[in-house]
This record gives C-alpha cells, sequence and structure tokens, in this order.
C-alpha cells in the first residue's frame, strides 16, 4: 500500500511558488486595466453616532475624483448579515462601531482619493455607547437596532446528562 | 516639470524611458516598464524590502531611488534571474525550501539572498540573518526563509 | 510626489554652481529624503543629485586624519578595514544603520545633514571630535562636528553650502572606542538610545581622558562632560561605572514618543553608559597588551 502512495508522507511544492519566486505572480496592485479608478473608504471615528450632514462639495472638487458614494446611492439591497441582516454597506443616518464605513471616494488616483477623504466634512452627533454584551441585553441599555441589541438566541441542548452520569 | 531621459542596463539589455523626475525606479519598472515582480509593501517608505533590486551589485529598496540615479547603471530585477525561462538556484532554493506562502516578499527576499551569496557565499545563519533583515515577511515566521538561504548557499558552493 | 526640477552635476564645481540655484536641496543616497517628501515633510523645488560626484566618495587616511568623503555610505564604513582599525565605535555604528539596502545606499553626509538625534553615525563621530569641511559656491569652512549640528534636523549648513567631507585624528596610546544601540527590534531599527565612548589608559592603567556621547536622549547627540569629568584620573572599576552612570542621567533630557518613553530612556541611557565604558576600557587593556 505504502509504496502506492504520492502525496501522504511525502513534501509537496506549492503549485503557485515558482511563479511568485519568478516574481510572475499577479497581485492586484500588479494588474493595470483600461479606465481604472482607485477608490478609498471613509469611516466613522465615533462608536456610536447619529450622522447629522455629509458635506461632499469641497471633496468633490478635487482634481481626479470621479464620485463619493453613501447609502443613498446604493441601488437594490443597502444591509447584509447572516443570521439577520442589520449591517449597512455603507452607514444610514447612524454609525454603530468605530471604523464602520461611511462613504466611499472613488478617483483617479490613489492620491487624489485620499485628499478628497480629507475634505469631506461629516458631522457627526456622539451618542452612549455600550461596549459589554452583558450591559447590551439589559433593557436599560442604549438600543442600537429597532429591534434591540440581541441579534438571536440560539439554546443547545443534546444528551441526558443524568443517564450519562 | 521637465521631463528627464534615463538610459540604463536593465536586466543585461540596454533600457531607454523619458518620464518625470519625481518617479521612483519602483514606479517606473512597474508602471512604465511592466516589471510588476518588485512591489511597495510598505507605502515606499524604504522599511518593508519588498522592492529590493540589485544595483551595481547592491542590495537597494528601488523605492527610495529617483529614476535619474539610475542613468548609466547596472540593475537587475526579479524578472532578471529567470530571463531564459529557467529558475536561478536561489528562487530553487526558495521554492523547494517552503520558504514562499503568499508570496508578496518573495521578490524582494530572492533578490536579497542573491545579493548576499554573491558578497559571502557561506553566510552563517547570524550573516543570513543580518543580510535579509531588511526583507519583512509575515507569512513564514523566517525560518523557512533562512532554510532556503542556507540550501541556496550549498547548491552555489556546488557549483 | 511633489514635481522638481533635477540637477545631476559629475564635479564639485558643477555642484557649487547647481547647488546655488534658489531652492536647491542636495540629494545624496535619498533613504531619509524620498520617504519624507512622499510624506510631503521635506519639500525641494530644486533637487540635486550628488550621485555622479565621485570626488566626495572616499575614505581617506590622511596621516594625521582621516577623512571620509560625505558620499561614504554606511556599508563602504562598515566593510573598510582602515574605519574597523581607527575607529570601531563607527564601524560599529555604521553597520548597524537600517538594514543592508539602507545601508548601501544611506551616506554618512546625509546621516550627519539630516541631523536625527538618534543617528547612529553622530555619537562615534562626536566622541573623536570629528570636524566637518564645507564647501559652496561662496567659498569654504570647517567647524566642529558639535557645533554643526544646532537642533533636530537643523545643521549650520546655510543655503547653497554642502558637506564635503568629515575628519577626525586617529587615537594613539592605549584606548578603546565602542558603539552600542538599542532599538525595538535587532535589526532595521531606529536607536532608541545609542552610546558611544572613547577611553583612555595611562601606564598606570587609570582613565587619562575619556568622551561619551549619548544619542536619542537629547534634542541633539550629547556630550556628557559631567560624566567624563567624574571619571577622569580614576581607575575603572564596576562602582566607578555605576556612579558614572547615575551622574549621566542628569545630563540628558529625553522625551516620550512613539519608541520608548522618556523614564526608558533615561533608564537604558545609564545602562548602555556603563556598557560602553567597560567596553572601552577592555579594548584600551587590550590595545596596552
Amino acid at each position: 500500500m505504502a509504496d502506492q502512495l504520492t502525496t501522504i508522507g511525502k513534501s509537496e511544492i506549492r503549485k503557485d511558488a515558482w511563479q511568485k519566486a519568478a516574481g510572475k505572480a499577479l497581485y492586484t496592485a500588479d494588474i493595470t486595466v483600461e479606465n481604472l479608478y482607485y477608490g478609498v473608504v471613509v469611516r466613522s471615528p465615533h462608536h456610536y453616532a447619529r450622522i447629522l450632514e455629509i458635506n461632499k462639495t469641497a471633496a468633490l472638487k478635487i482634481p481626479g475624483v470621479h464620485q463619493i458614494l453613501t447609502a443613498e446611492d446604493i441601488p437594490g439591497e443597502k444591509i447584509f448579515g447572516p443570521l439577520v441582516p442589520d449591517q449597512p454597506s455603507l452607514a444610514q443616518g447612524v454609525v454603530r462601531h468605530l471604523g464602520e464605513p461611511v462613504a466611499l471616494v472613488i478617483a483617479e488616483t490613489r492620491l487624489a482619493a485620499q485628499k478628497a477623504k480629507e475634505e469631506i466634512k461629516i458631522i457627526y452627533q456622539p451618542l452612549v455607547p455600550v461596549f459589554d454584551p452583558v450591559l447590551a441585553v439589559k433593557s436599560d441599555a442604549p438600543q442600537l437596532h429597532k429591534g434591540g441589541n440581541l441579534v438571536t438566541e440560539l439554546n443547545v441542548q443534546d444528551g441526558d446528562i443524568k443517564r450519562g452520569y | 516639470m521637465n521631463q528627464i531621459e534615463v538610459i540604463f542596463n536593465l536586466n543585461g539589455r540596454e533600457t531607454k524611458i523619458s518620464c518625470d523626475p519625481n518617479k521612483t525606479l519602483l514606479d517606473v519598472l512597474r508602471n512604465d516598464l511592466g516589471l510588476t515582480g518588485a512591489k511597495d509593501a510598505c507605502g515606499g517608505e524604504g522599511e518593508c524590502g519588498a522592492c529590493t533590486v540589485i544595483f551595481n551589485g547592491k542590495p537597494v529598496n528601488s523605492c527610495l531611488i529617483f529614476i535619474g540615479q539610475v542613468i548609466g547603471q547596472n540593475i537587475t530585477t526579479i524578472e532578471g534571474l529567470s530571463l531564459k525561462g529557467d529558475y536561478h538556484p536561489v528562487q530553487k532554493a526558495f521554492v523547494e525550501a517552503g520558504a514562499v506562502q503568499c508570496g508578496y516578499c518573495t521578490p524582494g527576499a530572492v533578490i536579497a539572498t542573491k545579493a548576499l551569496l554573491d558578497r559571502n557565499p557561506q553566510p552563517s545563519d547570524q550573516e543570513i540573518r543580518d543580510g535579509l533583515s531588511g526583507n519583512l515577511c509575515r507569512c513564514t515566521g523566517y525560518n523557512k526563509i533562512v532554510d532556503a538561504v542556507q540550501l541556496a548557499a550549498r547548491e552555489y558552493s556546488n557549483g | 510626489m511633489q514635481g522638481f526640477e533635477y540637477l545631476k552635476p559629475g564635479t564639485i564645481s558643477e555642484l557649487k554652481k547647481d547647488l546655488s540655484t534658489p531652492g536647491a536641496r542636495i540629494l545624496a543616497g535619498g533613504t531619509d529624503i524620498v520617504p519624507k517628501m512622499r510624506q510631503g515633510i521635506f519639500t525641494a523645488p530644486v533637487l540635486v543629485d550628488t550621485s555622479r560626484v565621485g570626488a566626495l566618495d572616499f575614505i581617506e587616511d590622511q596621516g594625521k586624519e582621516v577623512v571620509l568623503g560625505a558620499l561614504t555610505t554606511h556599508q563602504k564604513l562598515a566593510d573598510s578595514p582602515l574605519i574597523q582599525n581607527v575607529n570601531p565605535a563607527l564601524s560599529a555604528a555604521a553597520e548597524s544603520v537600517g538594514c543592508v539596502q539602507t545601508r548601501c545606499r544611506g551616506t554618512v553626509g546625509g546621516n550627519i545633514a539630516n541631523a536625527s538625534p538618534a543617528a547612529d553615525t553622530i555619537p562615534p563621530l562626536l566622541v573623536y571630535d570629528a570636524v566637518m569641511y564645507l564647501q559652496s559656491l561662496e567659498g569654504e569652512r570647517t567647524l566642529s562636528l558639535e557645533e554643526f549640528i544646532k537642533g533636530p534636523g537643523s545643521t549650520e549648513l546655510n543655503p547653497g553650502e554642502f558637506i564635503h567631507s568629515v575628519s577626525f585624528t586617529p587615537l594613539q596610546g592605549s584606548w578603546g572606542s565602542v558603539f552600542i544601540k538599542i532599538g525595538k527590534r535587532s535589526g532595521m531599527a531606529i536607536s532608541v538610545v545609542n552610546a558611544s565612548a572613547v577611553v583612555f589608559l595611562d601606564n598606570d592603567g587609570l582613565i587619562s581622558d575619556t568622551r561619551i556621547a549619548l544619542g536619542a536622549v537629547a534634542p541633539t547627540v550629547k556630550r556628557c562632560r559631567e560624566t567624563e569629568k567624574f571619571i577622569l584620573g580614576n581607575e575603572p572599576s564596576p562602582e566607578l561605572f555605576n556612579n558614572a552612570s547615575e551622574i549621566c542621567r542628569k545630563e540628558i533630557t529625553p522625551i516620550t514618543d512613539i519608541r520608548a518613553s522618556d523614564k526608558y530612556r533615561i533608564h537604558s541611557a545609564a545602562v548602555l553608559t556603563r556598557r560602553v565604558l567597560e567596553q572601552a576600557v577592555e579594548q584600551a587593556r587590550e590595545r596596552k597588551s
């Protein structure tokens, strides 16, 4: 049997190692296409806050900036999530964690996108955040979502402890 | 800004380009010459070594060299190690030693290794680590890279 | 990256002319300048690339002095048997700068002109009382390395002026010269604290002269003259060096930054002072025998 093994017990060379060692493997940054734009995400500096205003005027004037997208520009589904769809692709009216994407800058160069990002003026009203899951389930905790802070409750039971022990 | 004309020896061939002088060698290799083997993994600060090329026999970070500085000089990139389609002993060693994971640091590390072995064909473990201290790797933990260099050194000395 | 007019002189006289263009700045190895230009911290409407000025790339034993051309790379310094002999501290410092890629491009002139308080080649030159030789279209002048550096990133260089070379006198007698640096990792690290010392022993084994320099603990690299005075004339001993390391704490004014706290730097400066002195004495004893 052992003499029939072709992979088990043997060292395999990665299929892509040769291309990588030759510098020929193409990574995303290595690919150029016509009309390539660069995107930079503008993220929330607050843990929990209401978005009062997003002002793109100055940012749109930066040479090379093509568009600045916010939630209202998304056609179709704006929210996703595995158990419960509660995660917006781009924040809508409220940000619920530090770093939540609020806007997407699209420009001809990475530098132009970066510059535009710095020119976007967003006014937030910070709210009281909650960081502790035990506190978050309590009824007096700040409610981050319409249905409350509890995503779901799963009860896992199997077997018969009394019989087993 | 006036463009400059740059004629230099790239991977054994005389190469001529005209461009803005504020482009680095890395910019020109990747964007103007289609040689994307050298990578930018630190924002062009000379901190990661993924852009390492050989400049007149010495390993250097191509992101820190303005293109005018290579006029009349010799540059070897990772592509220059397998011009004829077969692989350089150092490339073979990296592949066989399992030193290639995501591969982003690999061209820089291979070039730095070639430069090291050209200078010191039988480096000690510490000399290998010193010689490659400018090449950061997030995947391998460096031990396989050291193994690869040792393997390459054995191949070098065997001719 | 900002645009600039690019000039590339081939000789010292061409360099003098090009550098007197308004707004002209020097490009040597580029290891400090290129990232700074990318970040917009350093701007130069005119960039004068010195890589063709071979006359500034040399290490010369001129008998009374050892002279380093401004364009000498750290790697060349590290590999030089002459420097290993006459200034082992400088050899060690040059070997410790950045990584091999940095060392093959960065120059001693650039390191000094950049005037980082954490520069590695400055302490070993300071303890040798190195002298700077500056040139411009207007003329030339010399001044001590100590006078040359005014503050972080600030030197005596006037517009149109460049470093031609830096020189120091080889030491005589029983001497030791040492450089130690600590950083956040063992390679490719900016010094959190560095130290260099020169110690001379007389025929009775007492310390007849000493110079100590600490880096990254003050706006400029600091000669610790109080500590030097304290040690002078004494017999080397662990107790002497422990006491000395306490004195040097008062001569430095480190800050807290992204690499380390001021407290850590004060503590480390004391430790490194003791170590460089101990090792310099050991070297001096070996040289004697």
